[in-house]
């Protein structure tokens, strides 16, 4: 009786069944390709991302300004304590140099101290900018990997109202603000500016 | 269900076009596919950085040029770009093929009539020498081996001065911080040290010098003691200018020398403005062992030069070698960072650099 049915389906309808089971294989193979293209794109982008951040790692060290008593605003002649914060990356730094700006006419020129043990910090106030050396004393074997570690201490004292700029600068015409490994090696952080108003 | 292909050879038409468009779809896609991840690393490859597609890298794209990724496009080659920090792995840029290649004419040598070269050989063997080592600077020709060959320019003279012009001598008596008569009290590593020397005069003008490196041989007393010839100073200059002469040390900050014969209160601070230096024909002699020149500007690598002041670089350095084991401390790394020149590179050496970072800048 069924087979009867069957046979006796019209040819349209018969040919509609067809379409319809041929589109969705179709689909099917379909979807399975495009899975599995894009799979294969997916594992290809994923280590395009990780080799274009292995060499843009060294861009992620940082050397930071933060004020330390975190006070919108200071008054003229009231220290303020600006924390130098370092990001190495792992990376077991045994000496940096740090570039600076600042407004010469409006700040005292300031203390530097370095909180690091077995560090000592070098600073030479320059005419254009103030540049600070530090390094770890020879024999001094303790590992010192930066993470949001605190480097130095400045202490700037204001001496005139206003809104004034503190920057770490990359470079000028013959330093580089820079940190160098146990190995050596020399890394260019990312800078920072920080902003102070004076009242 | 039987299927009656003759009777259906309408609906097998139908199916075979639908096939074949889905296949033509497909490869359509891949297609696309393939050509949107090449141009998104292509991209990148502008940012800055690599090609991971096997997609030709275009101009002024990053690359390797010691080799692995280099596969810059057609007509482009990977060039070393010093300005790319060494601590990336693509340090080359890809540009231009050169077309052709500039004709530099070689400057015909001149040959040296009066005054002998000291033939030097490059490679120094730290070997301790006496201390009562007389030099004769002129004639002699040194068995010890300098710090390193400098490269020369062309020929030290120039027999006949032009007229109106005249060449003067310059001899220079100098004196490095760390090493006198009694410090270190081993005996120096060498005998010759090259310091590069400028003149500049009261316009700030250089005078020009074929070869502003010059060997300075040590006497009984570790001074330090060098000539140096400058060809065709015009008379009316040498009769009416006052100079300044700068010199630097091969592991030194520059000094800027304004008097013929300097003295300083404390050990390498002496400082002066204007040039205060009167020269006159044939040979002049300057005794400048008054003052000290300060250590602790590092020539960092092999061949490389100093880099005019005293940072983190010469200080990391210099620290980890003096952590160093001894029996790894290599030749290069005494003719580098030992400052003392007594063959050890130990907490004599920190402190003199520690001492000269009060100046730590040439000075110009």
């Amino acid at each position: 009786m069924m087979k009867n049915n069957m046979n006796n389906t019209h040819p349209t309808v018969k040919r509609i069944h067809w379409y319809i089971l041929i589109l969705v294989l179709a689909f099917l193979g379909l979807a399975l390709f495009v899975f599995t293209a894009l799979n294969g794109n997916l594992t290809k982008m994923q280590n395009f991302e990780t080799i274009k951040e292995s060499i843009f790692k060294t861009k992620k060290e940082v050397l930071t300004l933060k004020a330390k008593e975190n006070a919108r605003s200071y008054s003229v002649g009231q220290p303020i304590d600006i924390s130098v914060i370092a990001d190495s990356q792992d990376q077991d730094i045994v000496a940096f140099d740090m570039l600076m700006t600042y407004d010469k006419e409006s700040f005292d020129e300031p203390i530097v101290k370095t909180p690091l043990s077995g560090f000592s910090a070098f600073p030479f106030n320059k005419d254009t900018h103030l540049s600070v050396t530090a390094v770890q004393a020879p024999g001094f074997k303790e590992r010192s990997i930066f993470k949001n570690t605190e480097i130095l201490t400045l202490t700037f004292t204001p001496k005139k109202i206003g809104k004034y700029e503190v920057t770490i600068i990359p470079k000028t015409l013959d330093e580089t603000t820079k940190l160098v490994t146990i190995e050596n090696k020399v890394i260019f952080p990312k800078t920072s500016v920080i902003t102070l108003e004076v009242y | 269900m039987k299927i009656n292909f003759r009777k259906n050879k309408n609906f097998f038409t139908i199916i075979f076009v639908i096939v074949a468009i889905i296949l033509i779809l497909v490869t359509y896609y891949a297609v696309k596919q393939q050509q949107i991840i090449k141009s998104r690393a292509a991209i990148d490859v502008n940012n800055g950085t690599c090609n991971t597609t096997g997609a030709c890298l275009p101009e002024k794209a990053l690359c390797d040029p010691n080799g692995g990724q280099t596969n810059c496009c057609s007509g482009l080659i990977c060039i070393l770009n010093e300005e790319i920090p060494t601590t990336l792995s693509l340090r080359g840029i890809c540009s231009p093929e050169p077309t052709n290649t500039p004709v530099i004419e070689s400057p015909t040598p001149q040959t040296p009539t009066n005054t002998p070269v000291p033939t030097l050989t490059p490679t120094r063997t730290p070997t301790p020498i006496g201390p009562t080592y007389t030099p004769t600077p002129t004639s002699q020709t040194p068995t010890l081996t300098p710090t390193r060959t400098p490269t020369p320019t062309t020929a030290v003279n120039t027999p006949t001065p032009i007229p109106g012009t005249t060449n003067i001598d310059l001899e220079l008596k100098l004196s490095f911080q760390g090493i006198t008569a009694d410090s270190p009290p081993e005996a120096l590593t060498t005998d010759v040290q090259y310091v590069k020397v400028s003149i500049v005069d009261d316009k700030g003008s250089y005078i020009p010098i074929n070869n502003q490196s010059i060997p300075v041989y040590v006497d009984e007393n570790r001074l330090w003691i060098g000539q140096i010839t400058i060809n065709n100073i015009p008379l009316t200059e040498l009769n009416q200018e006052k100079f300044y002469i700068l010199i630097k040390g091969p592991r030194h900050i520059q000094k800027k020398i304004c008097d013929a014969q300097p003295t300083e209160g404390e050990s390498g601070y002496y400082s002066c403005q204007f040039g205060n230096i009167a020269f006159t024909q044939g040979l002049n002699t300057f005794d400048f062992s008054g003052i000290r020149l300060l250590a602790g500007d590092l020539p960092i690598e092999e061949g490389a030069s100093q880099d005019g002041n005293i940072n983190s670089k010469d200080l990391a350095m210099l620290k980890n070698l003096i952590d160093k084991d001894d029996s790894l401390i290599t030749s290069d790394d005494l003719i580098n960072a030992d400052l003392d020149l007594n063959g050890k590179i130990e907490a004599h050496d920190w402190s003199l650099m520690i001492e000269s970072l009060e100046v730590k800048y040439d000075e110009k």
